[in-house]
């Protein structure tokens, strides 16, 4: 056994290694690799017992340590960043949202631990992708900066549609927090009376109007594990997951990092802007408007979002 | 063809220099600088001709042997480098530097003899201009687009422009007099006619007729020296023609025993200052195209075709194009609209930028 884990090591090494997934980040590159094997499955299966690789080993159990490996890489290397991610937030606005005695510093312990618990679930983990580009880009300050400045239609939409009345950094930590909690959601619990089965938020993708009641009775579960923190919150990280067809008018939030997790999960920067072309924000948002409907985006949000990328040339 | 570019870096100062040194060279004959500054600027053109002579025979050389001589001469400005060397070096630096060597003031019949028997002093003239066609080269090292496209169609338009004022100002002095030469002819004429009235009133003796000369051609700021029977009449000033006129600023006529030497200088200044004109329409011509037009055409054509390239053919390239609304109804913006609103939303639906592995890349484990 001992000896097929080096060898199943140095073959995620060897797929690693590839020059189109070197480039990639850690949860990009699992993703590349168990994609790939996915996709080739009864071919691998094939290949794993010829003499080069893994004779006499079932295939079941070889891929399952090929997926073990990656995600124990992955979940090293990533797990700092987010620590990092996490002491970068002021999650003062959650204690004071929940009118409790909590300070950041016992929430900041709090949702260590908590990722560190969802952090193995492969769906949970991918979230943080689009949270550490969008932490990266400091997007939601700019963003959230922007829009409560000039009072454009996204403030209108967070603050007095969703009757949130915060400052602007006290959105951006609340924002934050949202995004560092989402990934709960692909996480299988039972959910009684809703279902004695383990389920997660893509248990309800045939089955939407269930959704509401997963949302109340997974959040309440969740407080349970994040004492201190409003159901509130909780559920709106749950629903920032989908798109704006299953929300409600009060699900600002929601929607619109719907939005900003879809333009950060494979964000690229551009080195230079070729002279002549829009800017790489502006260009998103502007594609987007005409793809709203498919990928269920709040088109007036989007329309928002894409005049204050051009008016700062983002 | 291999390049080298401390070659190129050097020619390009040579032609940023030789264009100051073509300012100059009017600018002196304008301005009467002496003739040590003048003969300074002489030999530095003549030098210029040399060098630029020198890179086109090269360079024809090295394309010869490849057999490309005749795509370097036609299509990468060859016969640039040809209009702006060997002529100037064979019809104006050299034989000025001819003069300058073996010509003294006393001995510039035996210059202004050669040229005349050339006939191409005025095209001497006129050749100086072909020089300012290197400008055309320097702009395409200093002018703000990357784009080959754009250069080469800039290029084009330039060359185009500059080589047509050329050759209308060569067509026109050829096929016109210089009407500041022309104001030389009729002094000429006017001194002989003077000539002929004073041996018409002075048929009495050899000395009225050289007093009566005297009292006429004494101050004339054209003329230099007078002379009749071997006698001058009106000596030069040496110092002021010497510190000012070069033996190819004299031109020396004989008239019934009486010789003029006459004072271009009046004449050159004024042809000097028409070809400042020149020098500087064509320059701002340059300039107008390298800065206006280039930056025009890069923005409207090159800049949107370039994006556009990008986005067709990079996967992970997918950035819109600026869209001229001033001109959205011309070709470009038309395809570049349909880029933006239907291929970019249906590219990115379609895909996720997604890098993947293959089986190849699996199989080369433990190989």
């Amino acid at each position: 056994m001992h000896q097929h884990q080096e060898k199943i090591s140095s073959f995620v090494s060897h797929l690693l290694s590839n020059p189109n997934v070197q480039s990639e980040s850690a949860l990009m590159a699992e993703q590349v690799v168990l994609n790939f094997i996915n996709t080739n499955l009864e071919k691998l299966k094939v290949n794993f017992q010829s003499p080069q690789f893994f004779p006499g080993v079932p295939a079941s159990q070889i891929l399952q340590m090929i997926a073990t490996d990656l995600r124990n890489r992955t979940v090293k290397e990533i797990l700092p960043d987010i620590y990092s991610a996490i002491d970068s937030v002021d999650f003062t606005v959650l204690g004071n949202m929940f009118a409790g005695t909590y300070n950041s510093d016992y929430y900041n312990q709090m949702i260590k631990g908590y990722i560190k618990e969802i952090i193995n679930n492969r769906e949970a983990r991918l979230t943080f992708q689009a949270m550490f580009n969008i932490f990266k880009a400091s997007a939601l300050e700019r963003y959230i900066g922007s829009s409560f400045s000039r009072h454009s239609p996204l403030y209108f939409e967070l603050v007095r549609v969703q009757k949130n009345n915060l400052r602007t950094e006290e959105y951006v930590n609340y924002l934050k927090t949202l995004l560092l909690l989402r990934g709960a959601a692909f996480l299988k619990e039972e959910l009684p009376p809703l279902s004695t089965t383990k389920v997660n938020i893509v248990s309800f993708k045939n089955e939407p109007r269930l959704l509401s009641q997963y949302f109340s009775l997974r959040s309440k579960q969740l407080q349970r594990k994040l004492p201190g923190i409003d159901s509130s919150v909780l559920e709106m990280a749950l629903k920032s997951n989908l798109s704006e067809t299953y929300l409600t008018p009060e699900d600002s939030s929601a929607r619109f990092l719907h939005i900003m997790t879809q333009r950060f999960h494979n964000y690229q920067e551009y080195r230079t802007i070729d002279r002549g072309a829009e800017t790489p924000d502006k260009s998103w948002f502007s594609i987007m408007r005409k793809n709203a409907k498919f990928y269920g985006f709040d088109k007036r949000l989007l329309e928002d979002l894409f005049m204050i990328a051009g008016d700062n040339n983002w | 063809m291999k390049k080298h570019p401390v070659l190129e870096n050097f020619i390009f100062i040579c032609i940023v220099l030789v264009l100051i040194q073509t300012f100059l060279d009017d600018f002196s004959v304008m301005r009467s600088w002496s003739v040590e500054w003048r003969n300074i600027l002489l030999i530095s053109g003549f030098t210029f001709d040399l060098i630029f002579s020198i890179e086109f025979i090269t360079r024809s050389i090295a394309n010869a042997t490849q057999k490309k001589f005749v795509d370097y001469f036609a299509y990468r400005r060859g016969w640039i480098d040809f209009l702006s060397s060997l002529p100037l070096l064979l019809l104006n630096s050299g034989p000025s530097l001819y003069i300058l060597l073996y010509g003294d003031i006393k001995g510039a019949v035996a210059g202004v003899g050669i040229l005349n028997a050339l006939k191409v002093v005025k095209a001497i003239r006129v050749t100086r201009v072909l020089r300012l066609i290197r400008i055309v080269k320097i702009f395409g090292k200093i002018h703000n687009t990357e784009s080959q496209m754009a250069q080469h169609h800039v290029s084009v338009i330039t060359t185009t422009a500059v080589f047509s004022i050329i050759i209308s100002l060569i067509i026109f002095s050829a096929l016109f007099v210089n009407p500041f030469e022309s104001m030389m002819t009729d002094k000429i004429e006017n001194h002989k006619q003077t000539v002929d009235t004073i041996l018409e009133i002075e048929q009495d003796t050899i000395l009225t007729v050289k007093e009566s000369a005297r009292l006429h051609f004494k101050n004339k700021n054209d003329l230099l020296r007078v002379m009749y029977q071997d006698e001058d009449l009106y000596p030069f000033n040496d110092e002021h023609v010497a510190l000012h006129h070069t033996a190819d600023d004299i031109r020396i006529v004989s008239y019934k025993g009486f010789i003029f030497y006459f004072s271009l200088l009046p004449v050159r200044a004024k042809t000097s200052f028409l070809q400042i004109q020149y020098f500087f329409i064509i320059i701002i011509i340059v300039l107008a195209f390298s800065f206006v037009y280039s930056r025009h055409f890069a923005q409207n054509v090159s800049d949107v075709l370039h994006i556009l390239n990008r986005g067709f053919r990079k996967k992970e390239y997918n950035l819109q194009v600026k869209i001229n609304k001033k001109m959205k109804d011309h070709a470009v913006f038309k395809v570049a609209q349909f880029y933006n609103d239907a291929y970019l939303p249906s590219k990115l639906k379609q895909t996720d930028a997604k890098k993947s592995l293959s089986m190849k890349d699996l199989l080369k484990f433990n190989k």
